[in-house]
């Protein structure tokens, strides 16, 4: 009986013991948990913040990339410049044909001026530079052959300003150019050269010295063939700003631009360089005819303007 | 009696180690993810560091190259004004 009691007080013991044993593990795990939770609730606040910080630092990067990008393409862009010109030119010219075709159609918001400066360059020339860069517009130089030496910053100058440089003779020397077909082909071609040594540039539009009605129908008849067969175009104009009158001056030069520009879809203006009245009167014809819904475009051989 | 209070016992027991096991696999897991966080931000600062130096290099180039092409830019960007006047007239 008294086995029985002593075993049954140690049973006693050791579940107490258990319940003692598992109440503190329980208690301790509690506490163990309860640290873990807050730890895990600290890391999880911290790992948000990290988050944040990251996004704000990626936006930052990608920004600074983006810039970066920008500059770099720039570079690019400006070590390549000569080969960008040319591309830039050649989509230029064609969405002139485009919008050439467009006016001549009839159904083009503004009308089409080409400016065309003759017998360049002289000393003046350089006002005509100054206000066709002024107002940012593209004209077209039928030039001479000029090899005196200050001449030279103005055959450059006018290359590259963008303008076009066309062909108008070395010579300009009307009795003999057109007294045979021969004569004009080569004073053509003997420019053609000049221009090309002096300034890179192979002229494809010629304009005759005085118009392409001085030479006689054979001649002419003749010179178009072959400029034809050299691929050359010819044009004349169907606006004259009367500048080799002597009778003229600023005002009769400006009439006669705006009034002749009136009526025309696409005009071919004539003016010459060695007029300081058409120098003055520049300015304010550019500003009119833009104030009359015109477009000022340099020629290009494409141009249904130029015969070919 | 006592056996229910034992079982009850047991039970939160094993309960409270399950919750310990799952706080701990999420410490483990926030601690890894904090590493990473950190060491990307650590990655992104240091490349941060090096931008300025690689803008003023480039910025440095463009003006060079600026100076030495100032004419063909300024014909180019020419170009591209005359051509953007034409590409609105026939939008």
């Amino acid at each position: 009986m008294g086995k029985t009691k002593s075993n049954f007080r140690r049973f006693i013991k050791i579940i107490f013991n258990l319940l003692m044993g598992i109440k503190i593990t329980l208690i301790i795990s509690i506490i163990i948990l309860i640290i873990l939770t807050t730890f895990n609730q600290r890391l999880q606040k911290e790992n948000a913040h990290l988050k944040y910080q990251l996004n704000n630092l990626k936006t930052i990067y990608n920004q600074k990339t983006e810039e970066i990008k920008e500059v770099e393409t720039a570079i690019t862009t400006m070590k390549d410049i000569d080969n960008h010109i040319i591309e830039i030119k050649k989509t230029f010219f064609a969405n002139a044909q485009k919008y050439e075709d467009i006016v001549l159609a009839g159904r083009g918001t503004k009308k089409i001026v080409y400016l065309t400066i003759d017998d360049g360059p002289y000393n003046l020339t350089n006002y005509f530079l100054d206000t066709l860069d002024k107002h940012d517009v593209l004209a077209t130089f039928f030039l001479l052959g000029k090899p005196d030496d200050r001449y030279d910053v103005i055959y450059k100058r006018i290359a590259s300003s963008g303008h076009t440089v066309a062909n108008h003779t070395y010579s300009h020397n009307v009795p003999r150019l057109y007294s045979n077909k021969t004569a004009f082909i080569d004073d053509v071609l003997k420019q053609e050269k000049f221009l090309e040594d002096k300034l890179g540039v192979k002229t494809n539009i010629v304009r005759f010295p005085g118009g392409a009605h001085s030479a006689a129908k054979k001649v002419r008849t003749g010179i178009a063939t072959e400029l034809r067969q050299r691929r050359y175009g010819y044009i004349d104009w169907n606006v004259s700003a009367g500048d080799c009158s002597r009778k003229s001056n600023v005002t009769t030069i400006y009439n006669n631009v705006i009034n002749g520009v009136l009526n025309n879809k696409v005009s071919v203006v004539l003016m010459h360089d060695f007029s300081l009245n058409t120098s003055l009167a520049l300015p304010l014809i550019i500003e009119t005819l833009e104030k009359q819904d015109c477009i000022f475009l340099p020629l290009f051989y494409e141009s249904a303007v130029v015969r070919k | 009696m006592k056996r229910a209070f034992l079982f009850g016992l047991s039970f939160c027991l094993v309960g409270s180690f399950i919750l310990l096991i799952i706080e701990y696999k999420k410490c483990v897991n926030l601690k890894a993810e904090s590493v990473i966080l950190n060491k990307e931000i650590t990655n992104l600062k240091a490349q941060l560091e090096e931008i300025p130096l690689t803008v003023s290099n480039l910025e440095a180039a463009q003006k060079e190259i600026k100076l030495a092409k100032d004419k063909p830019i300024k014909e180019y960007e020419k170009w591209v004004r005359q051509n953007q006047i034409l590409e609105d007239l026939l939008k």
